[in-house]
């Protein structure tokens, strides 16, 4: 019963807490009895600690930015909120308080400059670490900081949930920027001048997802101007797409190299001479730049200084300098070809309204010609003309021309990630059942084998033990690698695979799985719940033809019922086919997926999808004996 | 303890085929002024044959405090020797990359070749210059599988009177060694990459190489010796044992449970500890070695390992108990401390209290772990028992399979279609109760993906989880499990399908490559299943299995079955020796491990009575 009444009672703390917020104002170094007795918040029970408050403002008569926080430990996984980084754009003044409930008295420390740290982490990228003193179960943390300007981002979500977040900008005179909201959990405005978060959960991490930065609640700012009080001097930054086309065009590290790059002439004009479809002149230099730069790994969307040494001498050049020299090759050999610049999916997707400079990390090259229109790339050897590296398929890129703004889907519905598999399986009449398995990918799948394959220094005994442990209900007795094309994006596999395992003696009958070599054999979906949508990366197929041959001894008792599946949309489907005659069973399997994002709300379809396609591919045949 | 600098770049992941770069010739120079100064004059020669090979061509260092880098000249020659590139400390990056919980001095120094025509030749200069130190690296002149040797060397210079030790290890007749007593040589030519496919660790251990220490050293104004470990021990002690002076709040609370048992004093202090602190890093100047004072932890309420450690036997001493500093290399798997090369070998600090009939363990870093549990952290190695003038390497604590047990009871009710729920009760013991930190410490989010993985199950739904740990103190917890299974059984006609073993298959808990040719059981481990599954109405099962048993030197298997009409109830006991079966006894290995297989690969098949 007392138990019940602390439950009770900490719940309406909990909700006075919550509700208590909109009105009360907080400020730094007042706690409430409350806030310490606090002992979990009932909207997350699994909450470690908690955002109480975390109130920022833009101060209309400075510019200074000031931040409170105050944060409630809950339990003993909720300390290492006790440590906190921060980035200001320029100094930060730091003031934390940690306030603890001891003997019913409320005791407070005061963070020395032993609990401050600031820390370069690379030149010109300093942090803040705040290391609060005595935090322990039940401490509330207040920290409040300062600096000059506008902060990088405001996040109104964070791991832990936000019981109240609020954000004040203030009109003023020094400094103007633009802002965009990220994320899917929505904000309130107050005012023109701020907005607000409420019981805001913790952001939680999903699988088959873009990445997290998309997804978060928050703001981010850019500064537009600024001036100095008491000075003429004021800055202005570009403003629109066109803006940052027009800068782009003007930097000697984009545009520059589109003008300039002479060491590209000699291979131009034997192109240009050349009498070659333009597909075949694309495709030429293609290779022409893969032959004189290889990429560092480095994604940029400028080129750097060096590009003319790194080019004619050491061969290696971040993704810009390979790129941007492509462009510029095409076009000097008469092949009209834009740099199309974009964010990578580990740099978040682009936001179309909200022209920033800051946020392109990559450029590509459009190229059309015949009606077709190709991106390309050349930062890998198995990426053929027309595909794009996995991690461009990032939403929308804008093409660079001037005065202008153009975007270009970077997901196309033709990039596949394809699989073949023909599998011609034989059982003997003692029960032995041996198969030849093809195996081709195509298209994205043939990145991703390739991809794999790179890190695995092309050992094929290694591709032949992976494959084995992603079955181990059968055996892998031989594996061949026939074909890899890059040009075709094809890769083809042949091997040899003993499923005798898979034969079980029922008396009278015979059972047989024969789909223990599906790509799908467990559903890929776990989670009952999803808060994000699902991104595939891209389009999927696999094609699945499997012929068995009998032996004169068992009969085909009943063959599953063939089978045509999808989501209410459409845009995941799944055929199962099977046919008998002669002994001879042969099974045709499509499963076909038509667009790579589903909504959170069709998560549900997908995973019951998945469920069905399980059980088919899991459910055996039945033989009899004669 | 020691400072931890992570190096960026991390080695290829590949180690089989083709030699992706071979050093021409690689030469390390200590010239050792005193116990404090010393420079590193390093001259480094290769040739990277192929893109995987890269790594090898890139510089990499770190300073702090105590280290500098003073020169550094890395230049690039093409395949016809010309020189293409030469890149100074400004074409370099610094970085200092620490997480939240941690603050560090050092920054790490990497200047990359950026050179794509192969082959090339990348010649490294440098020079180092130590103010105070501790150890050397040691000499290991093939570093990874696909880099060949021409030649290397290592030479150590030093005043007459200052005493340094070396440890040979592998070192054969291609090793020229040159002992005076002031310079030492070690020089080694020819050495193939290898073509073997070998774990990292069967890799290594097989390299020459040379373990150098001093055997005075000083750092920060403090004069340590590792002549002894009796004396590593002494530095340690001295350098940790400030007078200090505990909270009247401390003070009043050991005074009040002073009387009691040493075992309850012991545990009551610690829960004290773990309530009042929590663990940070701090790796700053000597703090490496040096505890911050036990004022500052109090006054703080937060500490590293040392800071920790040191706080909770100072409240020890107050309440007279006698403990004592035990240095360990902390981590799952890392290589062993070298018993008889006292030397500072170590990352970590815990607490060891004698009792009359055993030692009790104290982890000080963790705010959860119950006392005298150390868990995969600090188990079974070599640890410096620190004491003084009897500082010893011990054997820390062994969890073997008679500790670390897995009891699962699954109750499964099966539908006449084939699915299932599953009510699961798992109790984990010894070292398995590691996991509880997980589900204690993580965020949801990766505590339901951990779950959600931990299962075989094709196509199944969580729809309840819970754990907790019955008895306080004791390592031993349970986890509950309410699953929602679709098609654990097949249905075929009238029969469904079940596997031998629906839960987790024996595979789950055997480390194992066939290419690499090894099993490897880390921990001794027994894994107990109490399966009873309640048929769907009208269904029999046909073929009931009989008892399988299986005894070896690695282990044991035991399996059987039990119907009654309606519940069939599985047994499992599955017990795996602590081993690392390679060559020979990989062969023994493999022959248990497929009997087993081949058990539990069959299918059960139950008939519809109708």
């Amino acid at each position: 019963m007392l138990q019940k009444n602390i439950i009770a009672l900490s719940f309406l703390l909990t909700t006075f807490l919550i509700e208590g917020h909109s009105q009360k104002k907080i400020s730094f170094g007042k706690v409430s009895m409350e806030e310490l007795l606090m002992k979990r918040y009932e909207p997350d029970t699994t909450a470690g600690a908690v955002v109480i408050s975390d109130i920022g403002k833009l101060s209309g008569i400075d510019a200074k930015f000031t931040r409170h926080i105050r944060i409630k430990i809950l339990n003993k996984s909720g300390l290492d909120w006790g440590n906190w980084t921060f980035r200001t754009p320029t100094k930060g003044f730091f003031n934390v308080l940690v306030f603890n409930l001891s003997n019913g008295e409320i005791t407070k420390d005061k963070a020395d400059n032993n609990s401050i740290y600031k820390e370069e982490i690379i030149k010109n990228f300093k942090v803040y670490k705040v290391f609060a003193p005595n935090v322990k179960v039940g401490s509330v943390i207040d920290i409040s900081f300062s600096f000059f300007g506008t902060p990088f981002e405001w996040r109104f979500q964070e791991r832990i949930p936000i019981i109240y977040s609020e954000l004040t900008l203030e009109e003023n005179e020094v400094i103007s920027y633009s802002k965009y909201f990220l994320g899917l959990q929505p904000i309130e405005t107050i005012s023109p001048t701020s907005w607000r978060a409420q019981n805001m959960p913790a952001f939680k991490i999903e699988p088959y997802t873009n990445n997290y930065s998309n997804y978060i609640s928050k703001f981010i700012f850019q500064i537009t101007s600024f001036s100095i009080p008491g000075t003429s001097v004021y800055v202005a930054f570009s403003t629109s797409w066109k803006n940052i086309n027009n800068n782009l065009l003007d930097d000697p590290n984009f545009g520059g190299v589109l003008n300039e790059s002479n060491f590209l002439n000699e291979f131009a004009k034997k192109l240009k001479a050349d009498s070659l479809s333009t597909k075949e002149k694309v495709n030429s230099a293609v290779h022409f730049i893969q032959s004189k730069l290889k990429w560092n790994k480095v994604k940029s969307v400028i080129a750097t200084d060096g590009l003319r040494s790194n080019f004619l001498t050491s061969h290696s050049g971040n993704s810009a300098e390979i790129n941007l020299a492509l462009i510029t090759l095409l076009n000097k050999a008469g092949i009209t070809t834009y740099p199309v610049v974009l964010s990578t999916r580990d740099n978040g997707l682009l936001p179309e309204n909200f022209p920033s400079l800051d946020k392109l990390n990559y450029v590509v090259g459009r190229v059309q010609y015949e009606g077709v229109e190709l991106l390309i790339d050349a930062t890998s050897d198995f990426i053929s003309v027309g595909n794009l590296p996995s991690y461009c398929l990032n939403g929308s890129g804008l093409l660079v021309k001037r005065e202008t703004e153009q975007w270009v889907t970077l997901n196309r519905n033709e990039f596949i990630d394809t699989k073949k598999e023909f599998i011609s399986l034989k059982i003997d009449s003692d029960g032995k059942a041996k198969a030849k398995v093809t195996q081709e990918f195509i298209g994205y799948g043939y990145i991703n084998w390739s991809e794999e394959q790179l890190l695995d220094n092309n050992d094929k005994d290694l591709r032949k033990q992976k494959i084995q442990l992603s079955f181990p209900g059968i055996e892998i007795l031989t594996y061949e690698l026939n074909k890899s094309d890059p040009s075709s994006s094809m890769s083809k596999e042949a091997l040899t695979v003993d499923f005798s395992n898979q034969v079980v003696d029922a008396g009278d009958e015979v059972i047989f799985s024969p789909f223990s070599m599906y790509e799908y054999t467990s559903n890929p979906f776990r989670s009952e719940e999803r808060n994000y949508p699902i991104d595939l990366l891209c389009n999927k197929e696999i094609n699945t033809t499997m012929i068995i041959q009998l032996p004169n001894e068992l009969k085909v008792k009943q063959l599953p019922e063939s089978i045509k599946v999808h989501t209410p949309d459409g845009n995941a489907s799944f055929t199962y086919l099977a046919n008998n005659s002669n002994n001879v069973i042969q099974f045709k399997l499509t499963l076909k997926i038509n667009k790579h994002v589903f909504s959170e709300i069709e998560y549900l379809e997908l995973r019951n999808f998945f469920s069905q396609v399980i059980k088919a591919v899991n459910t055996p045949l039945q033989f009899t004996k004669s | 303890m020691l400072k931890l600098v992570i190096l960026l770049i991390a080695l290829p992941l590949c180690c089989y085929g083709q030699e992706h770069a071979r050093i021409l010739d690689h030469s390390i120079q200590y010239t050792i002024y005193d116990n404090e100064k010393a420079e590193i004059d390093e001259y480094y020669k290769v040739i990277i044959n192929s893109e995987k090979g890269e790594f090898y061509g890139i510089f990499q260092d770190y300073t702090d405090r105590f280290r500098k880098i003073t020169e550094v000249t890395v230049d690039v020659y093409d395949q016809n020797g010309k020189r293409v590139k030469r890149l100074k400390r400004n074409d370099g990056q610094e970085f200092g990359f620490n997480p939240s919980y941690e603050i560090n001095d050092s920054k790490v120094l990497v200047i990359r070749p950026e050179y794509k025509q192969y082959p090339y030749t990348v010649e490294i200069t440098s020079k180092v210059k130590l103010n105070g130190f501790i150890s050397f690296s040691t000499w290991v002149p093939r570093p990874y599988f696909n880099i060949a040797v021409n030649h290397s060397k290592l030479i150590v210079s030093r005043p007459t009177d200052f005493k340094i030790k070396f440890k040979e290890d592998n070192i054969t007749g291609t090793t020229q060694v040159v002992d005076k007593n002031t310079i030492t040589q070690y020089e080694i030519s020819n050495l193939p990459h290898t073509n073997k496919r070998l774990r990292y660790e069967d890799f290594y251990e097989e390299q020459p190489k040379v373990y150098v220490s001093p055997e005075k050293f000083r750092l920060d104004n403090s004069i340590g010796s590792s002549a002894s470990w009796k004396d590593f021990g002494n530095w340690f002690l001295s350098l940790n044992h400030d007078p200090y002076e505990l909270t009247q709040k401390t003070k009043d609370f050991i005074d009040s449970i002073k009387l009691l048992d040493k075992r309850v004093i012991i545990e009551r202090t610690y829960e004290y500890m773990q309530n009042r602190t929590r663990y940070i890093s701090i790796q700053l100047g000597i703090g490496g070695f040096k505890s911050l004072p036990t004022e500052e932890v109090e006054k703080f309420g937060y500490g590293d390992c040392k800071a920790l450690t040191t706080y909770m036997k100072n409240m020890l001493e107050y309440a007279n108990v006698k403990s004592n500093y035990i240095l360990a290399k902390a981590g799952k798997d890392v290589p062993d401390v070298l018993k008889d090369f006292p030397s500072n070998q170590f990352n970590h600090v815990f607490l060891g209290i004698p009792t009359s009939k055993d030692t009790i363990f104290l982890e000080c870093t963790s705010q959860i772990l119950p006392p005298n549990y150390i868990g995969s952290f600090t188990d079974d190695r070599n640890v410096l028992w620190i004491e003084d003038n009897n500082s010893s390497i011990v054997r820390s604590r062994i969890y073997n399979q008679l500790a670390n047990i897995q009891n699962n009871n699954s109750k499964i009710a099966l539908e006449d279609n084939g699915n299932a729920s599953i009510d699961l009760e798992t109790i984990n013991e010894g070292a398995l109760y590691d996991e509880i930190m997980l589900y204690k410490l993580s965020p949801t989010d990766y505590v339901k993906d951990h779950n959600q993985n931990k299962f075989n199950y094709k196509d199944f739904t969580i729809k309840k989880f819970s754990f907790d740990q019955p008895v306080k103190n004791l390592p031993a917890f349970k986890i509950k499990y309410h699953l929602q299974i679709n098609n654990l059984a097949n249905l075929v006609g009238t029969k469904l399908i079940l596997p031998m073993v629906p839960t987790t298959p024996f595979q789950k808990y055997i480390d194992k490559d066939d290419l690499m040719r090894f099993y490897s059981i880390k921990r001794g481990l027994t894994i107990v299943d109490e399966i009873s599954i309640q048929l769907p109405q009208n269904y029999w099962i046909y073929n009931l299995p009989e008892l399988s048993e299986i005894n070896s030197d690695f282990g044991s298997y035991k399996l059987s079955y039990n119907f009654d009409g309606s519940q069939l109830k599985i047994n499992r006991k599955l017990i795996l020796l602590k081993g690392d079966y390679t060559k020979d006894s990989y062969e023994q290995f493999k022959v248990f491990y497929q009997k087993i297989e081949k058990i539990e690969g069959r299918k059960l098949i139950l008939n519809s009575k109708t």
